[in-house]
């Protein structure tokens, strides 16, 4: 009786006036507010690579320009985050529409997977898709190619990668089902759809998403609980998902309590589970929604984390549990941890996680976008401290991202290079229930590393394909001509380097610029460059910055302007190609492996 | 002492009539080097195996006996009826191998034939109620088992594991035959010895591709092969400028592992064909593996014990999963079972194909991050329990069952919420003998505090090896 009234009384103090008053939509944005925790950077700390930062993390890099990046830079981190930030279907302002992109995808759909499927596999006069690749989007046959069509939704001008990057973390991350488990195309693409229609509604706050989620056909078929019935008060079920509802939805762990988490709580979770029925139409297949019965349902009150959980079926139980949940103990302490974690930091100090959850308990009714937001214009984001090392999906979509112009483009490039051989196809997570590939498994992995090799070099075919009979790659069309002063070698790379890397060129050092230079001025290594006979050599800094013959070649090189534009065809594509060297060769570095703060 | 002698018997009749397995029958021994230092080969199985299910106690018709009792509450998990006894005695009868080590009479599930042949010839040790961690939650006891300490936190993430700790104090190395390593390989940071380093890790998820692309002769100034040339020479220069603490340091000195280890065991293999029988592990043949991957790791394993000179091999560590058996337990088990134990399957082949004197340094180590509850689930499978058993296997193994098998005081909790089985035996015993056999008084370094870790009453680990 004690824990439940002491419970109760958590609840109110921290779920703040929305439960107490009822939900409005002035009291909702307030108290959906982060006012304490983060502190924001100051406006001299959010330049451009900041933005860029936010970007790279947030956005696969994003589809901008650089004088929007500049732009953002300009405005108040406050104003910006906000322009940059959000779930919804569309935001022009990072991934911008090029004139070429005839498609207006945020008018033509709805921006969800299933939709964009559609559209992408029609015979819509405005589809850029080439026909000989619509076959790789259809969404009503058995087979789905769900991770194309993902991967082409994350790089399309005229989307949002932001939501593409939640939507996937949430569905393959977060809260993980796994199409190598019982789970179809059909549950898998109203899992995430739902779920990021959730989330781009500003006014739904965080537990209702992962109730979505909780109560879809897709996790009750990867769980099993469709078929947990209470039959003669006997509840014939698992526990699988009674576990991790709270653990991976919530970070509720069991910590407070184990005896009672374990032997009450689980136990009863998995009453309320109960009379979840997922249909099966022979021919077609289990279906992507959930039947809530009563029958079967687990008649009556249960106690699941100190409260008393009641419902006709187990939606109405689920929906009220996951208001419970949220402020949970556990889950106010652990939820955020995950989220910044799963997102943005693999080294967070004791510092970072007590400001998270300041941040996090700051805010009445949670809200994931006002969090984010808040959190990506913090001064513990900037911070120098903060490590994030890319996953596989994470690095190939940001190159991709930076290496496609405009939607046109797409299908000539492998999106999926080596993401089955990394083990991190999406919406084919590595472990499971428990999410894909990690940014630091990929970082201690070998393979993955020798397959990045590879595609810097031996594969390195993508960055030099620069012309066919229908098609020429134009590099001007995302590189200024004012900024590059005319396209000046030296300007260019640190514009690659900024594009692909994004960290303001603290990396860029005397070895990174002479050998990008090099590429860049000559379509030749430095090492060519200075002596054919002699091709393996290698060079330090010093040497660099100290042999007279040396500076003068690296000056040289820096110094000259590429022919990228008002020269003939054959000059254009030598350029372009140029470039392509230039990028083998930045994306082959190290620094393409992980992002800083500042 | 009995149990010795009856092994001793089997094993000279065994010979006689050749039906007993010889670790490792040396198929292909040419290539493979002599092996200088025992090796140990950790089986994570992610999910937490229903050991019990492997090696259930035998059918007993009196209604208050384990043997009733434990089939009574896991009749679901056989898939069977719960209220048929003569459809388990028939389970019992027909699909299990009956077996006994002198005391403890139980079964051995008739696909792991290979097991059963190896606890015939005295080189299995069932470690039995081995405390699988504080909580039920995977990623927590898996980072326990990893880091073998019943201590550790969730949030213990850059602690070196035991693994890693082993090879550090050997003076080796692990090799992670996984895509990704686990935390059991990470060694001890010399600098800060509580974090974890990667500095004896190598990661090897696929030893026949371990090189890093280099231009045929003739095609150095290619298109691939400038950039390679490029890049040779950047890494190169970055190794000697590259400030030691930058987070990239990593990946400069994981190119360079690639380019010192992947060179030489390219060259290593390229004379040493994988054995078809290896090979069929994981491609379409008469001996695939249910789960191909593991029949890759098989494969590396494989080869890294071709290359163990080469790579100074002391720890390897392959993983498993697949055993989170929440629902139709038999479905999935039981293919498990096959892949790990089955005639063909993954380690009776591979140990047809070492060297007996390889095989004689080897010892495999299997378990999960914690066992299952006592009573199976409505979902046809079982829940998280905490206990567990976990698994032995050598030719300088001391075969046997060690600890209480089946305890009759579980009889007394089987209606009470979540019952499982009671771990008595922290990790640091099994481990720490573990890594006394692999490096002779390495355990007092890998687990300091092994005087203070519980172990079951009447247990002697002392014993483990030969």
């Amino acid at each position: 009786m004690f824990r439940k009234l002491l419970f109760i009384a958590l609840l109110i103090s921290f779920s703040g006036v929305s439960y107490a008053q009822g939900v409005g939509d002035e009291v909702w944005d307030e108290a959906a507010t982060v006012t304490a925790g983060f502190q924001t950077v100051s406006d001299e700390v959010w330049d451009e690579t900041a933005v860029r930062r936010v970007l790279h993390t947030f956005a696969y890099g994003g589809q901008i320009s650089e004088s929007t990046i500049e732009k953002l830079a300009n405005m108040s981190p406050e104003k910006a985050i906000k322009k940059i930030l959000t779930f919804k279907k569309s935001n022009r302002i990072i991934s911008k529409p090029v004139k070429s992109d005839t498609a207006k995808l945020w008018k033509k759909t709805d921006g969800t997977l299933r939709d964009l499927g559609g559209f992408w596999s029609s015979d819509d006069p405005d589809n850029d898709v080439p026909e000989d690749r619509r076959y790789k989007y259809p969404v009503d046959e058995y087979y789905v190619r769900v991770a194309d069509l993902w991967l082409r939704t994350a790089v399309s001008r005229g989307l949002n990668p932001v939501r593409q990057k939640l939507g996937l973390w949430e569905t393959n991350y977060h809260m993980t089902v796994n199409l190598n488990s019982s789970v179809n195309y059909q549950q898998i693409l109203t899992y995430y759809d739902d779920i990021m229609n959730s989330l781009g509604n500003s006014k739904h706050p965080y537990h209702q998403t992962l109730t979505v989620a909780a109560t879809s056909a897709a996790v009750a078929q990867q769980y099993g609980h469709r078929k947990n019935y209470c039959i003669k008060g006997e509840c014939e079920c698992n526990e699988d998902f009674a576990r991790e509802y709270h653990q991976l939805f919530f970070g509720i762990l069991g910590n407070y309590d184990p005896v009672y988490h374990e032997e009450v709580t689980i136990k009863n979770t998995a009453k309320a589970l109960t009379h979840m029925s997922v249909e099966q139409i022979p021919g077609i297949g289990y279906v992507d929604y959930v039947f809530f019965g009563t029958k079967y349902h687990y008649p009556g009150e249960l106690d699941i984390l100190y409260s008393l959980n009641t419902g006709q079926n187990a939606l109405e139980r689920i929906e009220t549990l996951s208001q419970v949940a949220i402020y949970h103990e556990e889950s106010r302490q652990n939820l955020p941890v995950l989220i910044v974690q799963g997102l943005a930091d693999d080294q967070l100090s004791e510092t970072d996680i007590a400001e998270i959850r300041e941040a996090w308990d700051s805010m009445a009714e949670k809200n994931l976008l006002a969090f984010l937001q808040a959190y990506a214009i913090s001064t513990q984001f900037h911070d120098p401290s903060r490590v994030k090392y890319l996953n596989s999906i994470d690095r190939f979509t940001l190159i991709n991202n930076q290496l496609i112009h405009n939607n046109a483009e797409i299908e000539r490039y492998n999106l999926t290079r080596y993401l089955s051989e990394d083990q991190a196809a999406p919406f084919y997570p590595t472990h499971d229930v428990f999410g894909g590939q990690t940014g630091t498994e990929a970082a201690n992995s070998v393979d993955v590393f020798l397959h990045h090799y590879s595609i810097a070099t031996e594969h390195n075919y993508e960055f030099l394909h620069v012309a066919d009979g229908t098609w020429r790659k134009d590099w001007t069309s995302v590189i200024a001509t004012k900024s590059t002063k005319q396209y000046l070698v030296d300007k260019v790379g640190e514009f690659l380097w900024n594009r692909f890397i994004g960290d303001g060129l603290k990396n860029y050092g005397t070895l990174e610029r002479t050998y990008v230079n090099s590429l860049l001025a000559t379509g030749e290594d430095f090492a060519y460059n200075v002596d054919p006979d002699d091709l393996d050599r290698f060079f330090t800094t010093e040497e660099l910055e100290t042999d007279r013959d040396f500076i003068e070649k690296r000056n040289a090189f820096a110094n000259q302007r590429m022919t990228l534009k008002g020269f003939s065809d054959q000059a254009h594509q030598e350029a372009n190609r140029r470039i392509g060297f230039a990028v083998s060769f930045i994306v082959g570095t190290p620094y393409i492996f992980a992002q800083e703060g500042r | 002492m009995e149990r010795r002698h009856f092994l001793k018997t089997a094993l000279v009749s065994g010979a006689i009539c050749g039906g007993l397995p010889v670790l490792g029958r040396g198929a292909t021994v040419n290539s493979f080097p002599t092996p200088s230092n025992r090796m140990l080969v950790d089986v994570m199985l992610d999910g937490g195996p229903d050991f019990r299910y492997l090696n259930p106690p035998p059918f007993d018709s009196d209604i208050d006996s384990f043997g009733y009792r434990y089939w009574e509450m896991q009749a679901a998990a056989h898939n069977l009826p719960a209220d048929n006894p003569d459809r388990w005695e028939q389970r019992w009868n027909e699909d299990y191998f009956h077996v006994s080590d002198g005391t403890t009479d139980f079964g051995i599930l008739k696909q792991a034939q290979w097991l059963k042949n190896m606890w015939d010839a005295g080189k299995v040790a069932i470690i039995n109620n081995v405390v699988g961690g504080t909580s039920r939650d995977h990623a927590h006891c898996q980072l326990i088992k990893d880091l073998g300490d019943i201590t550790a936190s969730a949030g213990d993430l850059n602690r070196p594991g035991w693994g890693g700790k082993l090879a550090s104090v050997a003076g080796g190395n692990v090799l992670a035959l996984t895509y990704s390593p686990r935390t059991f390989c990470f060694g001890p940071d010399p600098q800060n010895p509580t974090q974890r380093s990667n500095a004896n890790v190598i990661a090897a998820a696929n030893t026949r591709q371990m090189r890093l692309y280099h231009p045929s002769p003739g095609e150095e100034n290619s298109r691939a092969g400038r950039i390679a040339r490029n890049l040779k020479a950047y890494y190169a220069a970055k190794r000697e400028e590259m400030d030691p603490n930058s987070i990239y340091k990593h990946f400069v000195d994981m190119e360079y592992k690639a380019r010192q280890f992947g060179d030489a065991i390219d060259e290593r293999l390229s004379g040493l064909p994988i054995p078809s029988a290896i090979e069929g592990l994981y491609t379409s043949s008469a001996n695939e593996l249910n789960n191909r991957g593991f029949g890759v790791q098989i494969r590396n394993l494989y080869d890294s014990l071709a290359c163990s000179d080469i790579v100074n091999l002391w720890v390897a560590s392959l993983a498993m999963g697949g055993w989170d058996t929440h629902k139709d337990q038999k479905e999935y088990i039981e293919l498990n079972f096959t892949d790990l134990f089955g005639t063909g399957k993954a380690f009776d082949t591979l140990f047809q194909e070492i060297p007996v004197e390889m095989a004689d340094n080897l010892v495999i180590l299997l378990g999960g991050e914690f066992g299952r509850q006592l009573k199976a689930n409505g979902g046809y499978g079982t829940d998280h329990g905490r206990g567990g058993s976990i698994l032995v296997i050598g030719n300088g193994v001391n075969g046997g069952v060690y600890g209480d098998m089946f305890p009759v005081s579980e009889l007394d909790r089987l209606e009470e919420p979540s019952p499982d089985i009671e771990g008595l035996t922290e990790y640091d015993h099994p481990f720490g003998q573990i890594c006394d056999w692999v490096s002779s008084g390495s355990s007092n370094i890998v687990f300091p505090n092994q005087a203070d870790a519980d172990l079951e009453d009447g247990v002697d680990l002392s014993q483990l090896f030969v």
